[in-house]
């Protein structure tokens, strides 16, 4: 009931002028910079959190959150139309999004991954309302220890993310892993391969790795078969839209995907890359038209809902106990610090307005975007018409200064060239491309889990058996792997015996 | 030539794990209780080198079934013609990178674009010109005046401070 | 018409010239101020630059960029400034241990005299903080669990070598007593450990766990300050229970060596009259913030007096944590 109060309250603070210009305000500049590959949500917030010192905190907060959730929605529409992940959770969204894009139905993937975010974040926030401080306290329950499960789970389910050789996807595994082994360790500070480069110290980024493969490779192979007529199928305006087909095809994964990036993102580290890699498991063990791999709608539906509702998630420990789990939450939480607040389990009591007036103005900003993201699809659609002379230079431009954003380094811009030309090579001979890179993004952390687990348990192998839930999620993992292995033969065994 | 390609991943990986174990070996271990920084390297290293051996036999026993090609590719263009544009956008975007710090951002990424729509099939200067700087002029307001990105200036850094 | 622009641009360009041979000192600052962060937003670096800089911006009439340069301890930050111009425009969010204490650790490309230590901001002193619900309820109790089981009671840690990864080692130092310290990648995921019961205490500042203290989320048990802090006049000081050492971790703001005196004094100044004033005193009050100004002198030997301090610690523990024997 008094969830219901608060939420009241929270609307009457929230539809105040001056916070929906505010709301609104992040919406537009969370969208812009989610479609611009680099600078992400995180260096934007960091570079505005000064002008928050001269707001109210809470209008501070509701243009963070309309920044995050709008980069989000933005994020989407560079996977699918250009074909660059703009962080590690799109890299899934890319795998159906682009072929979706080349195939002509552009708009379709873009319109499913907008309402798909808003379904998302609706349910997301619905869960963040009524749940926070319970939920709050389960992900507390998850330690070093469950962390390096989580990931090395996620791992396993990767080798079957993708069709092609398993041998295949293994070697590319392992060559992730092994990239992420670059740079400082984090215990001791000790130089890994990095060849006396003080600038590699940081280790390789996401970026620069992500737009090479995908981003970079993807114009080299376009420049190359430019005078075919195999380039992006053109369509009229009035495709532009889902078919009531594609719409029925797509409901069902939204609602599955908010779900899994709901409960699987609340945990931090690992897990937000790990919904979308379950999510798109999920649809395509379920998938009943073959047609993942060459632009599945469900595998666009379902992992986007599943990145957005992570978003969600991600606020709850840090408005419920004043954790924050990610950077991007520490500089959410350093706007109520500058304003001398602290953020913790007494928020709720102690500053009604301003906790539930950020998830009120949540559910606006949420609303907004979807309004003002609609729209949008039709003009970032249509930008597959233009000439290649046009879009490639544009986003290979993109590319370039975006890259050199996110660290302003040199070497980065570098590393994309490199892995651009990777890239190009691995998708010639046939490779799939996403285990390789969503082993380099989660090789550090189950790294790290480890060493903490070990280091907290003496090095006691046993503990990831012993604790009940890093022991549920290797049985969920292992089952996953063998389970439609076991089946089959188990059927195949019961067929023979009549 | 053609049927080396396939091979030359694997043998390229399979020695790079080599190397990579090698350093590897080299760092402090440490012990189960308390993992040094090589420990996971170590591990990588044999897994590295493990699937890259398994995809090298494989490859060379049955060679490659594509089951789902990653993009459709086409076979049809003239293998030259192709590695050409290639060769010529990675020398350009080279290009790019030594020539932003001394001749800054805003020339460097006009005469990247002039090129660039060149190479993308552009048979007129004029458009090529007009489009190169527009882009020029928007992608300096986005991301030096507004999102404050500090790319280099060159020579322009004292006109446009 | 391209004449003209020509004749502006020239002119233009003599002006600055001029303008930076003959008054820039006096006129310092006259265009943005780059600030190399060598942390992730929202680490201690950001909430330090952060609270001044609003009011500095003001007062300098000039905005400050931030240039995020996160990794190896703040190394790539401190290498890039002291590369840098020395002309004012660079300055570096400076944190202790890490200056001085990186380049003895391991191979870096900067000494500690390559940068010129402008003012400090913040000292803040080290804290042992346990989940409020923990067993533990002072430091007593956690030292006897110590000593029963020597190195049985796992305490969490920011970095090796951090502030509190030192603090650790003084304690056993001085109590001769054996921890098991979990370096964890930050002084965030560090006391998140503590709350969630994932270790038995964390090794952290009072400026980052004072929020979840407030909160009531972790009990704090004694704190590594020469006097106890006015925020927590109840936790005893270390030196009161017999345990002789304080630990802190001090940021502030550095330049480029060679940077002329005239900048250097006029950033202080502004720094000082920013920390002066009352705004910036009841906001530093309500979280907590440990202000504490140094002008460029105190600040730099406070630097130097570290290494005294860091060094055979580094030389006794660290080295065995990093595996190198």
């Amino acid at each position: 009931m008094d969830v219901f109060g608060g939420l009241l309250g929270g609307f009457s603070v929230a539809l105040t002028p001056i916070n929906l210009l505010f709301g609104f305000l992040g919406a537009v500049i969370g969208t812009v910079i989610g479609i611009l590959p680099g600078l992400g949500p995180l260096g934007t917030m960091a570079l505005l959190l000064s002008l928050t010192y001269g707001f109210d905190p809470t209008a501070g907060m509701i243009l963070f959150a309309g920044i995050y959730f709008g980069a989000m929605y933005g994020g989407s529409t560079t996977s699918i139309l250009l074909n660059i992940p703009g962080e590690a959770a799109s890299v899934v969204t890319v795998m159906e999004g682009y072929q979706m894009a080349r195939r002509g139905r552009a708009g379709a993937a873009l319109a499913v991954a907008a309402i798909g975010s808003f379904v998302a974040g609706t349910i997301s926030l619905v869960g963040l309302s009524f749940l926070a401080p319970t939920l709050a306290r389960a992900a507390l329950k998850f330690g070093p220890a469950e962390y390096f499960t989580v990931a090395f789970v996620g791992l396993l389910i990767m080798t079957r993310l993708t069709g092609g050789r398993l041998t295949r996807s293994l070697m590319l595994i392992a060559l992730g892993l092994a990239l992420g082994t670059v740079g400082m360790e984090t215990v001791a500070g000790y130089m890994r391969y990095t060849f006396g480069q003080p600038l590699l110290a940081q280790g390789i980024d996401f970026l620069p790795v992500a737009m090479g493969l995908f981003g970079i490779s993807e114009v080299l192979i376009t420049a190359e078969e430019q005078h075919q007529s195999v380039q992006m199928q053109k369509v009229g305006f009035r495709e532009l839209w889902p078919t009531f087909e594609e719409w029925k095809r797509s409901m069902w994964p939204m609602i599955r995907g908010s779900f899994i990036g709901f409960f699987v993102g609340l945990v931090p580290g690992p897990s937000p890359v790990i919904s979308t890699m379950v999510s798109y498991g999920v649809e395509k063990k379920l998938d009943k038209h073959g047609e993942f791999g060459k632009g599945a709608i469900e595998g666009v539906a379902g992992p986007e809902a599943a990145n957005n509702a992570s978003v969600g998630a991600a606020y709850v420990p840090l408005m419920a106990l004043g954790i924050p789990f990610t950077p991007a939450m520490a500089v959410v939480m350093a706007v109520l610090l500058i304003h001398g607040i602290n953020p913790g389990p007494l928020l709720m009591s102690q500053r009604p307005d301003l906790f539930w007036g950020v998830i009120a103005s949540m559910y606006i900003g949420n609303f907004m975007l979807l309004v003002f993201n609609l729209p949008l699809v039709g003009v970032f659609a249509s930008i597959i018409r233009t000439p290649l002379f046009v879009l490639m230079p544009t986003v290979m431009l993109l590319c370039l200064v975006g890259v050199y954003s996110v660290n302003n380094s040199m070497l980065d811009i570098w590393l994309m060239i490199g892995f651009g030309l990777l890239g190009y090579f691995l998708r010639r001979l046939r490779y799939d491309l996403a285990p390789l890179i969503l082993a380099m993004v989660l090789g550090p952390m189950m790294e790290r889990s480890f060493r903490e687990a070990m280091m907290i348990s003496r090095g006691d192998l046993m503990v990831f058996l012993t604790r009940p839930i890093s022991a549920t999620i290797l049985a969920v993992g292992v089952l996953a792997m063998l389970g439609p292995f076991l089946f089959d033969r188990v059927g195949r065994a019961f067929a023979r015996k009549p | 030539m053609k049927k080396l390609t396939p091979l030359l991943l694997p043998g390229a990986l399979l020695l790079a794990g080599l190397v990579y174990q090698y350093m590897a070996l080299k760092m402090p271990r440490g012990g189960i209780a308390m993992p040094g920084p090589g420990f996971y390297p170590m591990a990588v290293g044999v897994f590295l080198i493990v699937t890259a051996l398994a995809c090298l036999l494989q490859e060379l026993r049955n060679p490659d079934t594509p089951r789902q090609a990653a993009p459709p590719l086409d076979e049809a263009t003239p293998e030259g013609n192709r590695v050409g544009q290639t060769v010529r956008l990675t020398a350009l975007m080279v290009g790019y990178i030594l020539a932003l710090k001394p001749l800054g951002y805003p020339v460097a990424i006009a005469l990247f674009l002039l090129v660039a729509t060149r190479i993308f099939g552009s048979k007129n200067w004029f458009v090529a010109v007009i489009f190169a700087g527009i882009l020029t002029a928007a992608s300096y307001f986005v991301f030096i005046l507004w999102l404050k990105v500090p790319l280099p200036l060159g020579i322009l850094d004292t006109v446009l401070e | 018409m391209r004449k003209k622009t020509l004749l502006v641009a020239v002119a233009l360009l003599t002006a600055l010239f001029a303008g930076n041979a003959f008054c820039a000192e006096a006129d310092y600052p006259q265009k943005p101020i780059n600030t190399m962060i060598g942390f992730s937003p929202g680490g201690g670096s950001d909430v330090m630059f952060s609270m001044v800089r609003p009011q500095l911006e003001k007062l300098l009439k000039t905005t400050f960029v931030p240039i995020y340069k996160p990794g190896s301890g703040s190394d790539i930050a401190a290498t890039e400034t002291a590369m840098a111009k020395a002309d004012g425009y660079t300055v570096f969010i400076s944190c202790t241990p890490f200056i001085p204490i990186n380049p003895y650790v391991r191979q870096t490309a900067y000494k500690v005299s390559d940068l010129m230590y402008v003012a400090n901001v913040v000292t803040d002193p080290g804290l042992i903080v346990v989940k409020a619900d923990s067993p533990y309820k002072t430091m007593a109790d956690l030292m006897k669990a110590a000593k029963e089981k020597p190195g049985a009671v796992t305490v969490a840690v920011s970095a090796a070598p951090g502030d509190d990864w030192f603090a650790m080692h003084l304690l056993e130092a001085s109590s001769n007593l054996d921890f098991n310290v979990v370096p964890f990648s930050g002084d965030g995921p560090s006391w998140q450990a503590a709350v969630a019961g994932h270790v038995d205490a964390s090794s952290n500042n009072l400026g980052v766990v004072y929020p979840q203290v407030k909160a009531g989320g972790l009990r704090p048990l004694a704190i590594m300050a020469e006097k106890r802090s006015p925020y927590l006049p109840d936790v005893p000081t270390f030196k009161e229970l017999g345990y002789n050492f304080t630990s802190f971790s001090a940021r502030g703001f550095a330049m480029p060596k060679g940077t002329p005196k005239a900048v250097v004094d006029k950033f202080a100044a502004a720094v000082k009259q920013v920390m002066d004033s009352e705004e910036f005193k009841a906001n530093a009050n309500k979280t907590a913030f440990p202000a504490d100004y140094m002008g460029p002198e105190q600040y730099t030997a406070m630097i130097k007096s570290l290494d005294a301090i860091y060094q055979p610690l580094w030389d006794k523990y660290g080295k065995a944590a990093a595996g190198a024997k």
